[in-house]
């Protein structure tokens, strides 16, 4: 796992994300091809990434769990045809993205589909496809 | 937000400025750097080492990230002093220690403050290594493998949507950029001459709709900046001082994943979510108040350009053109060698490259240049007497603005 400001040898092996307590919710679920998102009970905005008090409103309140449906659009893309290091090149081209989910939050994500039939405001949906590293990613509806 | 006092604008100036460069043939690491540029400083102000009060850096450089670096900078000049510190404020840092040091004037704490920052990216370390790792969110970010500009061409994509802007028009930004970068010794891009939107269009994707010359590279090999700042009173019997007549600076978040998600600001950001809109306008305007001065009273700017698309953003967010239309400007040639209003002219962050956290330093260098009338490469036409020097750092996170002026206000 990286600590912050290290540069460890990510040559190697598939980076882990640097799990924050906030956050384990969301990776367990993700083990379970589910994905999460949390909301203010106070005022009821959906905030992501987690955290242990709404910061989108004044009261201070300990956010609750809910399932997203996985469905959203694409916010903004791009095709990623330099990889930042040597595994990822077998795997590029590939699409990274801000998708907003339709219960309106946003996720930074790789999008699966061919390059050319990228573009703002398509319809996707979340996957959770087998990889040593478990992510949700998001693919053309 | 409280304002900051106007009177900020009238309390201190640059008297003593200091360069350095390397490169493969001639290998400096930034300690050395930055003593290099200190003692350029130093003598050019006039003063002796131990008139310095206080030691002012941004954050470590890349290529010695020891913590604590600006006080084992210090302790390497063997330069006992009131404080030293870093503004890990990502590259808005270098700029805003020049603001935090005035802010030290004004307080009555120091009479001379040392402002310096080095790196030596391509010397030292594995270039390839850097960034993402650091800059994209270690759990919702870099697990699907990012890279810096593929962060940053999320605000790429969004501007072509939402402007529509084009590829051909960022092409164009760079082939500006490389105008200047071709006359500058040290500009890392010198070496390929002069571009056209052809070539531009011809060069490989990085990372879509980035290709490789709407990209800042790294290098040149190391660069370091120092600047001594001490009060109006002390600079009026200095040789070429340059007069700080404004600063600002805001952080608007860390990672994208956290600025996307963003719903509500006390910094303007435009109606959000949105990420076209960023903390350089809050910044600037800041500095412009401070200075009883409006965007188009500067002569000269020097921007934080990485990629095609942050310098349109930029020159929109600095008061420069209306959001959406900086390819106006762009367009009108007035940027460009021999235009009136020159900007980035030692190439920008694009072409003369990012040496590392120093590329920060780099623009306050060149800013001094032009104002005192000496660059290092082409001259701006229009003998320059007011500059815009702003930096950024992060992922669009950190905004730090700087009026210069060669005049007391």
């Amino acid at each position: 796992m990286l600590e912050q400001g290290e540069f460890a040898d990510f040559k190697e092996s598939y980076p882990q994300p640097r799990v924050t307590q906030d956050a384990l919710p969301y990776w367990e679920a993700v083990r379970n091809k589910k994905l999460l998102f949390q909301r203010c009970p106070a005022c009821s905005g959906a905030i992501f990434p987690p955290r242990s008090v709404c910061p989108m409103c004044d009261a201070g309140a300990k956010p609750g769990w809910e399932e997203s449906k996985g469905a959203g659009s694409i916010y903004s893309f791009s095709v990623v045809h330099r990889p930042p290091s040597a595994i990822w090149k077998s795997h590029a081209p590939y699409t990274i993205g801000l998708v907003r989910l339709d219960e309106d939050y946003f996720l930074f994500a790789e999008i699966e589909g061919k390059p050319e039939d990228m573009a703002v405001g398509k319809r996707v949906e979340v996957n959770f496809p087998d990889r040593e590293v478990p992510l949700p990613t998001f693919r053309l509806v | 937000m409280k304002k900051p006092d106007r009177s900020l604008g009238r309390v201190a100036a640059i008297v003593g400025m200091g360069d350095a460069y390397a490169d493969h043939e001639n290998v400096k690491d930034p300690l050395q750097l930055a003593t290099e540029a200190t003692w350029g400083a130093i003598r050019d102000a006039g003063i002796k080492k131990d008139d310095i009060d206080i030691l002012l850096t941004g954050r470590a450089p890349w290529a010695d990230r020891r913590p604590q670096w600006s006080n084992i900078f210090a302790s390497h000049l063997q330069l006992p002093v009131r404080m030293t510190t870093e503004l890990t404020f990502h590259g808005a840092g270098v700029n805003a220690i020049i603001g935090q040091a005035a802010l030290a004037i004004a307080a009555g704490v120091a009479d001379y403050v040392l402002c310096v920052q080095a790196d030596a990216v391509q010397l030292f370390i594995d270039a390839t290594a850097v960034g993402a790792a650091t800059d994209a969110c270690p759990q919702f970010e870099f697990p699907y493998g990012p890279t810096i500009p593929t962060i940053y061409a999320q605000l790429a994509c969004r501007y072509m949507h939402e402007f529509g802007v084009t590829e051909e028009d960022f092409a164009e930004v760079a082939v500006q950029r490389q105008e200047w970068a071709v006359h500058h010794p040290k500009a890392a891009k010198r070496k390929h001459g002069l571009i056209t939107v052809e070539d531009v269009m011809k060069s490989p994707y990085i990372s879509s709709p980035l290709r490789r010359w709407m990209c800042a590279t790294w290098g040149p090999g190391g660069t370091a900046g120092a600047f001594i700042v001490t009060s109006v009173e002390r600079a009026a019997k200095a040789k070429n001082p340059i007069y700080i007549r404004g600063f600002g600076t805001c952080t608007t978040h860390e990672y994208l994943c956290e600025r996307i998600n963003l719903r509500k600001s006390r910094i303007p950001l435009g109606p959000l979510p949105a990420i076209t809109t960023t903390g350089a306008a809050y910044a600037a305007k800041e500095a412009y108040e401070m200075a009883d001065l409006q965007p188009q009273d500067m002569q000269i700017a020097a921007l934080a350009g990485n990629f095609s698309h942050t310098v349109l953003v930029q020159l929109e967010d600095l008061g420069f053109a209306p959001k959406g239309k900086a390819m106006d400007l762009v367009r009108s040639g007035r940027m460009r060698p021999g235009g009136d209003f020159p900007v980035d002219t030692n190439g920008g962050w694009m072409g003369f490259g990012q040496p590392g956290i120093s590329v920060a330093a780099d623009s306050l260098v060149e800013t001094v240049r032009q104002l005192r009338g000496n660059p290092l490469g082409l001259k701006a036409g229009n003998n320059p007497k007011l500059a815009m020097a702003y930096s950024a750092g992060g992922m669009l996170a950190c905004h730090s603005a700087v009026i210069l002026g060669t005049e007391k206000s």
